[in-house]
């Protein structure tokens, strides 16, 4: 997503990542419970994952969070005076950035007058790799890996 | 931020292990399992408990309508910025997330 946000960010695209609550807490990476844990978390997206995109902190029960939906990872694409262009409930580099080129280009043509926008809806398709998702989940403490795998449906 | 531990790069060292001791001094040691800390910001991760989120999410907020407006701690500076603010001066890409 960085990458994405460095491609384009000559097209007055601005990209943010909004720090909500932990999804998946365990024994190394807890639930939050004051604004200064939410604070140290989101500073090891920085510090340790390397996000470069400004890092913005929802308040500490989640009201933004909350309104957008709740999910853990979505990404949403918002034009010039909070039209929603595009919401996603998770988020696939690929998919945002299809859309994100998109909207600019109907953004661009409807200036010149030779496109109009309309509604429409798809299902997207993102890569399942659970391997890798242990992996990311034990960075947090076992609490999060059992949390998930060990109690999640058959 | 200042890391204490940040130069050890192995994924199970926490980020700054002083601050976060510091931090949690006052809610003990976190043995509190199957106590929810708060509604929404959970002990533990509960799918059967998240499921109606994604079942809600594409019933709710819509492509072509208004986003919702709320002020938002910019990490680095500490500064409050309105969402509106941000999607003022042209296209927003906002991805939400977390560590974990």
């Amino acid at each position: 997503m960085d990458a994405i946000a460095d491609r384009h960010a000559d097209r007055a695209v601005r990209s943010v990542f909004i720090y909500t609550r932990e999804a998946h807490p365990g024994e190394i990476y807890r639930h939050h419970t004051s604004m200064d844990v939410k604070r140290h978390h989101a500073g090891a997206l920085r510090a340790v994952v390397g996000i470069k995109r400004q890092i913005l902190l929802d308040g500490l029960d989640g009201p933004a969070h909350k309104a957008f939906g709740q999910l853990p990872n979505m990404t949403w694409i918002i034009g010039r005076g909070g039209l929603i262009l595009y919401k996603s409930a998770w988020t696939d580099p690929e998919d945002v950035e299809d859309a994100l080129k998109r909207a600019i280009d109907g953004l661009d043509r409807r200036v010149k007058g030779d496109k109009l926008p309309f509604y429409s809806e798809r299902l997207s398709w993102r890569v399942r790799d659970d391997e890798k998702f242990r992996e990311l989940l034990a960075r947090c403490g076992p609490q999060a890996v059992s949390d998930f795998f060990d109690k999640r449906p058959k | 931020m200042k890391g204490g531990a940040s130069d050890d790069k192995s994924p199970f060292v926490l980020y700054d292990a002083p601050a976060y001791a510091r931090a949690f001094a006052y809610v003990g040691n976190g043995s509190d399992k199957g106590r929810k800390m708060s509604e929404y910001n959970y002990v533990h991760f509960d799918m059967a408990a998240e499921r109606p989120n994604f079942d809600r999410f594409s019933s709710e907020l819509h492509v072509g309508e208004r986003a919702p407006d709320f002020p938002l701690e910019d990490l680095d500076t500490g500064e409050t910025v309105n969402l509106k603010d941000v999607w003022s001066t042209g296209l927003v890409v906002a991805e939400f997330g977390s560590f974990t």
